[in-house]
This record gives structure tokens, sequence and C-alpha cells, in this order.
């Protein structure tokens, strides 16, 4: 655990210290919950899944061993809730409303070129297969590792390093031009 | 290096400094791949900052005011301070230290593995997996009330462990499988001649009686719901007790059915279920309809994993399927086709139809699968492979003594994307037989 204050916020918490481990939700409910809206596109979904992980991390808090990062345990507990509810690949709810989409206006051509790329991205994320996404965004959102993508998700470290590479390799394919209009 | 195997390092790398020396020697000549690279830089700089819909605050609070108040005030807590457990620790272990300087050394069961975190890990379900496997090969009732009774011993700590974390989710599936699991262990058991059974009762009385006195303290101090399931597990051991020492056959229990999927709880009923049925049938006929019954509801699990693309799973999955067949299904239905009797020829025909739709439902999947399904259930064919090879033709039979199932088909081709190199598939009949595994793909 590399957060010398995370790991004090840890033992108090583990200790039943109830005001450090609303710490740690304020420190990590905006990720989780961004992870999980990304896998699930649905905001009440997301939200019930935020809240049953981080109660279920608190229940099971004695069982977080010293060497386990909080962090990688916590998106564990996520994934798990994810599979447990079938809210993900099996029973996948419809689609909520579409994300606001900012105005259009004039500006500087790579501020433009950076929005579009944006929507597009997360247009192609969405088409991605979601343990493909799952994997992606804990490496390039929350910049884990392939070992610590790989507990999060309980797959093999080679797994999680092959399936960011397809989602990576995917979305190349699918947003050269769109890649090659930014690269300066 | 060439421009592909640059390529691929590229797409597993952050940064540059990721990279091997090699391969950013090549990018510093190479005017593709330096193309590829920033693209691939920018595509990591635009999915970070890729706006998402975080949680709101409003939430969040209301998760803390809302069910975590509720649950932290229902549980406090809060636990004594360091120097409290120092001394609990220390007078435990003089404690323990007493009370096995006191004791005379006793050869028993094993204890049984320790259960923490989420029960069942993949470890308990290959443990329990083994288990049935002997089971299914065991002539001998003693040991079968033995192996049938470590299972008790493993539900039994995995509720007692999820009771002590307050995992109240799993708790219920463990109450009640280990009630059926006691109740087939004291049939068991009252199905043995008088000399075996009083030589084996007292070993299993003692085993459910700890049973019940652990759960009794684990009961304790816990929330209703938890302490409710926890003395179900506690009664049931004192029910299995006292069925042990009664003359008179108890009605039998429901077996727990298993709902389709690769759930690990569900998976763990299906073996419990298999080893409770296995552990009272002496038929080999019957013991390998057990096995396929369980190797048909494996196959779909694997059709799960397979379709969430968790190859590792599918594989794993794959493999102990493989198992089921070889060491579970052949052994005994090469016992039951020495039989004579045309209703066993037909009852091995019946079976031997259904390992085969099992095979069938992989192979079709296999060709339809889309890509990230595919290497899933690719490995998890390969895996079984073996297996499948057995199960159409067991080791030992020759020619027209075959049993007519398996007769049937020992000249199929493997699944698809198993075949030998050269197109030609498996040689039918050769290179097999005892257990060599020679045509092994």
């Amino acid at each position: 655990m590399d957060d010398p204050s995370e790991a004090r916020l840890l033992v108090r918490a583990r200790g039943g210290d109830a005001e450090a481990f609303a710490l740690l939700v304020e420190r990590y409910w905006d990720r989780l919950h961004r992870w999980l809206y990304a896998l699930t596109r649905h905001e009440q979904s997301a939200e019930d899944l935020t809240q049953e992980a981080f109660l279920r991390a608190w229940r099971a808090l004695g069982s977080l061993r010293a060497e386990e990062g909080f962090r990688v345990w916590l998106f564990a507990i996520a994934r798990n809730c994810l599979l447990d509810g079938r809210r993900g690949p099996r029973g996948r709810p419809t689609a909520s409303l579409p994300e606001e989409v900012p105005a259009a206006r004039s500006g500087p051509l790579d501020e433009v070129l950076q929005r579009e790329l944006g929507e597009q991205l997360r247009e192609e994320c969405d088409r991605l297969p979601w343990h493909y996404r799952a994997a992606l965004l804990l490496w390039a959102q929350e910049r884990m590792s392939y070992t610590d993508v790989a507990r999060a998700l309980s797959i093999s470290e080679e797994t999680a390093r092959w399936r960011v590479c397809k989602a990576r390799q995917l979305l190349l394919a699918r947003l050269a031009g769109y890649l090659d209009g930014k690269v300066p | 290096m060439n421009c592909p195997e640059a390529q691929s390092w590229l797409l597993a790398a952050r940064e540059t400094a990721d990279l091997p020396a090699a391969v950013r020697r090549h990018l510093r000549d190479c005017p593709r791949c330096q193309r590829r690279w920033r693209q691939l830089s920018c595509l990591a700089v635009a999915l970070a900052d890729l706006p998402g819909r975080a949680g709101s605050a409003a939430a969040r609070q209301r998760f803390l005011r809302g069910p975590f108040a509720a649950e932290r005030d229902r549980w406090p807590r809060r636990l004594p301070g360091w120097r409290t457990w120092l001394g609990v620790a220390a007078a435990l272990v003089l404690l323990t230290g007493l009370v096995f300087w006191l004791l005379p050394p006793r050869s028993g069961p094993s204890t049984p593995a320790a259960v923490t975190g989420a029960f069942p890990d993949e470890a308990a379900l290959q443990r329990q997996l083994s288990r049935n496997l002997r089971l299914a090969r065991s002539g001998e009732a003693n040991e079968r009330a033995r192996f049938l009774a470590d299972t008790a011993d493993d539900l039994a700590a995995a509720a007692l462990a999820a009771a002590g974390q307050d995992m109240l989710d799993g708790l219920p599936v463990l109450a009640e499988l280990y009630r059926f699991t006691v109740h087939g262990l004291a049939a068991l058991l009252r199905g043995l001649p008088r000399a075996p059974r009083e030589k084996l009762a007292p070993e299993l009385l003692a085993r459910l009686r700890r049973h019940a006195e652990e759960a009794d303290r684990a009961a304790a101090g816990r929330l209703p719901a938890v302490s409710e399931q926890v003395r179900l597990v506690g009664s049931a051991a004192r029910e299995g007790a006292r069925a042990l020492s009664a003359e008179e056959k108890q009605p039998a229990l429901p077996a727990p059915a298993p709902a389709v999927g690769d759930d690990p709880r569900q998976r763990l009923v299906a073996l419990v279920r298999q080893a409770v049925r296995l552990a009272d049938e002496p038929t080999p006929l019957r013991r390998a309809e057990c096995c396929v019954e369980v190797a048909d509801y494996w196959s779909q699990a694997i059709l799960f994993a397979a379709a969430r693309g968790e190859e590792d799973q599918a594989a794993r999955l794959g493999g102990q399927l493989g198992a089921l067949l070889e060491q579970g299904v052949v052994p005994n239905v090469e016992q039951a086709a020495t039989a004579s009797d045309p209703a066993t020829h037909e009852e091995l025909e019946r079976l031997a139809g259904r390992s085969e739709r099992a095979a069938t439902v992989l192979r079709r999947n296999l060709e339809q699968a889309p890509p990230p399904a595919r290497r899933g259930l690719e490995r998890a064919l390969e895996a079984s492979a073996r297996g499948w090879q057995l199960a159409r033709r067991p080791p030992g039979w020759r020619g027209k003594d075959l049993p007519p199932g398996w007769q049937k088909r020992k000249d199929r081709p493997l699944p698809p994307g198993l075949e030998r190199k050269d197109g030609k598939g498996p040689p039918p009949g050769k290179g097999r037989g005892h257990g060599h595994g020679k045509g092994r793909e």
C-alpha cells in the first residue's frame, strides 16, 4: 500500500472506525462509480453497485490482508457485485438516457478535435466487449498495473495484458483517423 | 526486431520506459512504428481524460447517512486496543500449549482446510471435485463414509467462517448443503453391516458433535439472521448424530438442485449433490450416470465462462470436465459393461448419448462463437480432449465387446480446433488405451 494516509485510514477502519471508512468512501466513490457506470451504462445500477461494493467492503474489512491494496480489493468486490447481480454481460439493463453532450461551439481546432475524439472514443468503448472494457479502464483510468488488473478481475496477469492489448488494438483500428488528426 | 513484434510491445506499454531496449531502438528508426506509438499515446491520454459519469456527492451522502449508517449502527466494530489483543493472544497461546500438553496424541481425520474470504473459492471446489472422483471409484463403504464426512467438515468450516465475517449471503446454501450431506452420511452408515458400522460410528459422531459445538459458539453474538443460519448447521449436526445411532430409516431429503450457470456456489451445490449420491451408490452404472450429469452441468458452466471471455476460467472448467469424464465416467462404464444383461447395455447407450450431446453442444458453440468467447471454448475443449477421447472408447475395450454407445462413436473426430495439425484428426482407436494418452492432441 503506497499511500501512508490511506494505510492509516485502513487500520482505523479495520478497528471499527466508521469515520475512517467514510473517508475511504469519499476517496473512492467517484472512481468506482465511474468504472461501474462505464460497464453498466445505467446510472441507477452503477449507484446501487457502488453502494453494495462499499457495504461488502465494510463487512469484510477484516479479511483484507495487509499486503493487499484497498483499491484493488475494492474493485474486485465491485466486479463480484456486478457479476452476482447479473447486471453485467448477461443481464444488462436497457441503456440510460444519453450523456449530456456539450453544445457545439466554435473554438480552436484542437479543442474541436479533442471533443470529437472524446465522443467517438466513448462510443467505441461502449462497443467493446465488457470484459475488455473493464480491463482497459482499470489500466488506463485507474492506472493499475497488469498485476493489479488481474487481481481486481480475478484473471491471470497474462489474460489481463491480452485484454488490454486487444481493447487498444480495436480502438486504434476504429479511431485511427481521429487519432491521426490529433497527433501533432 | 520487425514491426509486428515491436507493435505487440507497443500495445502493452504505457510509456516508452516500459519498452525493452530492442523495441526502443526499432522505434527510433521506424517511422511506421513511431506513428503507431504516437496514436497509442494519444489514445491513452484520451482514455484517461474521457469524461465519465462520476458518482454524485449527493448519492455518496445518501449512502453514508442511509445504508452505511444503518450497517455501522447495527454492527459496532470498534475492537479493543492492541494491548488487549496482545494479552488475549498470549493467554490463548498458553492455553493451547497447556491443552496439547495435557491431551494424549491421537490420530484422526485431518483438519479441514481453513476457509477464508468468499466461499467457495476455486481451490475449495477443486478439492471437492477430487474427493468426488475418488468417491466415484471407491468400492469401500468405510472409505466413502469418510469422504462424505470430509465434505461435511469443509461445509461446516465454511459456514462458520462465513458467519465470522457476517457473510449472510452464502450461509443458507452452506447450511442446506451441510444438512443434506450429514443426512446422506447417516443413511450410508445405516446401510453398513453391523461390525464396520460400529467401528466407524464413534469417529463420525465425534466429528458431528464438534460441528454442533462450534456452530453454537459461532452463533453467539451475531446478527439474528446469521445466528439462525449457523444454528441450522448445529441442529443438522445433532440431527445427524442422532440418526447415526438410530435403527429406523429416516425419510430422504430432497436433493438441492444447482441453478444453471457457472456461479461457484451453484457448482458447489452440483458437487455436493454428486458426492452424496456417489457415496450411497454401489452400482457402477448409476455412478457413471451421476458423473455424466455433473459433466453435463460442467459443459454449461464452460459456456457461461467462455461467453464472458474468461478464458482461464473456461480452461480450468474444461480440465475439470476432462477429469470427470476420465476418472468418473470411464472407469464406471468399463465396470458396468461387463454385465451381460441387455437392460444395462441399453442404459449405457443412453448415457453415451447424453455424454455425446454435451460434447456436441460445446462443439456447436465453438463453431459459432464470437471471437471473445472462442478462445475460452477452444481451451476448455483442449483441456477436456483426453476425457472425450476416453469416453468415446474406454481403455481396455476391444472390438465388439465395446459398450454399444461407445462402439458407434469410435471414429468420430475431435471437436473443431483440436484436430491434428495435418488436418486428419486423431487416428481412431490408435495410440490410446490404458491411460497412455498417446492420442492426446
